[in-house]
């Protein structure tokens, strides 16, 4: 045996692994060579040194740096149980040498907690009632098939729906299919006319009537005007000429009296006793 | 509550659905634009604004998402709105304690911890950058899925993915920063 062999060999050595053939070549040569050996001894050793602890961090610092970062990264899947067990194991192993990291999961763990109480915010005890109010008062926008839906509801609920659908659809299924000489083919330009007729006959009737009424109306109305004017105007000319004669007899009368009183004061006396007796 | 069944009563005008509706939607759709908005008042009006908008085209929730994360959209896009009116986002102010429905129960010294944990948390995340905000927001506090919340920001998967972790590794960070003891009782 020589000595790549044995070192192929040595782990599954010290942990017990090896048995037969195996194991008794590998003690032989273990015997025979100095150098693995002293090997042997020394990997002996290790298992029960304690560990350096600043090694490994020394190695990391020279290598891929500390392990915090990656760690971080996947902090938030391993509080959630999203990473598979082999991960999870990476992360624990490092949770339990980094305090760090260890404090900060174990915040984590609370604010995943925590944080669902924020939730909810209690609007206040009238939010509910002044939503109700304000939604009681206004309709629902209804979509534009169902709002189709019902505009056409109500039309057939119409009670003469029937008849005008039965007619429409008369109309559609046979005026087209008929002859053009034959004595139905012309049924619906007849009652077309018939109904424009009809509709001319009402409007001249409605027209002449309201005519006719004005013709009689009117002239009363003109009559009884003007003869209510022309007896204003009498009365008012009346009015005027017995104002003017009162006016006219009062002037001179007041003339007559100047004179009388030029002439002594006793000539008044008896015009006052007219002016009083009128 | 089956939300496909309550969300079928309301578009047929069940008014007992709508209410149930809203207030099982209330309080993460007020904490969506309490996030965006800050202002209550303003996070109040645009909350309505959006069950509002949500009465009136609940027929147009076709599927594809989650309710929860159409809804959360709208909300999202009503902010948005809102914001481009106001022209300018308002002031960073901290979201009070006092909003956050956490308590647990009537003891009050857990209460009072728990009130305190809220604190400490809100105070972190309101450090956050906005990016690393608005993801933690939509992941990791609302609860939605990755494909969501990609499809919501309308970013690759990959880079919502990696922006939630570092998010969530930065306010671990903070709220280290803030409170040293933070984490350390969880083994």
């Amino acid at each position: 045996m020589i000595c790549d062999s044995f070192l192929e060999r040595v782990d599954a050595l010290l942990d017990g692994g090896l048995a037969g053939p195996e194991r008794e070549e590998t003690l032989g040569h273990l015997a025979l060579c100095p150098d693995c050996r002293g090997l042997f001894a020394a990997l002996v050793a290790v298992g029960h040194t304690s560990e350096d602890p600043g090694l490994a961090d020394a190695i990391l610092a020279r290598t891929s740096g500390a392990a915090c970062d990656s760690t971080r990264s996947q902090l938030c899947a391993r509080v959630d149980g999203e990473l598979d067990a082999f991960d999870a194991d990476l992360v624990d192993r490092h949770l339990g040498r980094c305090a760090e990291c260890a404090s900060l999961a174990r915040a984590l763990e609370r604010v995943r907690e925590d944080l669902p109480t924020l939730a909810a915010i209690d609007p206040g005890p009238r939010f509910v009632d002044e939503v109700l109010a304000r939604t009681s008062l206004r309709p629902r926008r209804m979509p534009l098939g169902a709002r189709l839906a019902t505009v056409l509801s109500r039309l057939l609920d119409r009670p003469r729906v029937a008849w005008e659908g039965a007619f429409v659809a008369t109309l559609v299924l046979f005026a087209p299919g008929l002859p053009p000489r034959s004595p139905l083919g012309d049924l619906p330009r007849q009652a077309l006319g018939q109904l424009r007729g009809t509709v001319n006959d009402v409007e001249a009737t409605l027209v002449g009537g309201a005519r006719d009424a004005w013709a009689t109306t009117g002239a009363v109305v003109v009559g009884d005007s003007v003869a209510m004017a022309s007896g204003l105007a009498e009365g008012s000319t009346d009015t005027w000429d017995k104002i003017r004669q009162r006016f006219g007899t009062f002037t001179g009368s007041v003339a007559s009296g100047q004179k009388r009183g030029e002439a002594g004061t006793s000539d008044r006396e008896p015009d006052a006793a007219q002016e009083k007796r009128r | 509550m089956d939300v496909e069944k309550l969300l079928e009563r309301c578009r047929r005008g069940d008014g007992l659905a709508w209410e149930a509706l809203v207030r099982t939607y209330q309080s993460s759709v007020y904490a969506v634009t309490r996030y965006y908005l800050r202002d209550p008042e303003e996070a109040r009006d645009v909350a309505q604004d959006v069950f509002v908008r949500l009465y009136e085209r609940l027929d147009s929730f076709g599927g594809g998402d989650t309710f929860k994360a159409w809804l959360l959209r709208m909300a999202r896009n009503a902010c948005i709105d809102r914001l481009r009116r106001l022209k300018a986002r308002p002031p960073a102010a901290d979201i009070s304690v006092e909003d956050a429905r956490l308590s647990s129960g009537d003891d009050p010294e857990q209460n009072a911890e728990t009130e305190a944990r809220a604190r400490l948390l809100r105070r972190a995340v309101a450090d956050l950058s906005a990016r690393h905000r608005e993801v933690l927001l939509l992941k990791e506090i609302q609860g939605l899925k990755l494909e969501e919340v990609a499809k919501l920001l309308e970013l690759p998967l990959g880079t919502v993915k990696s922006r939630s972790n570092r998010a969530r590794l930065e306010l671990a960070a903070t709220l280290r920063k803030l409170d040293p003891s933070f984490g350390a009782g969880t083994p």
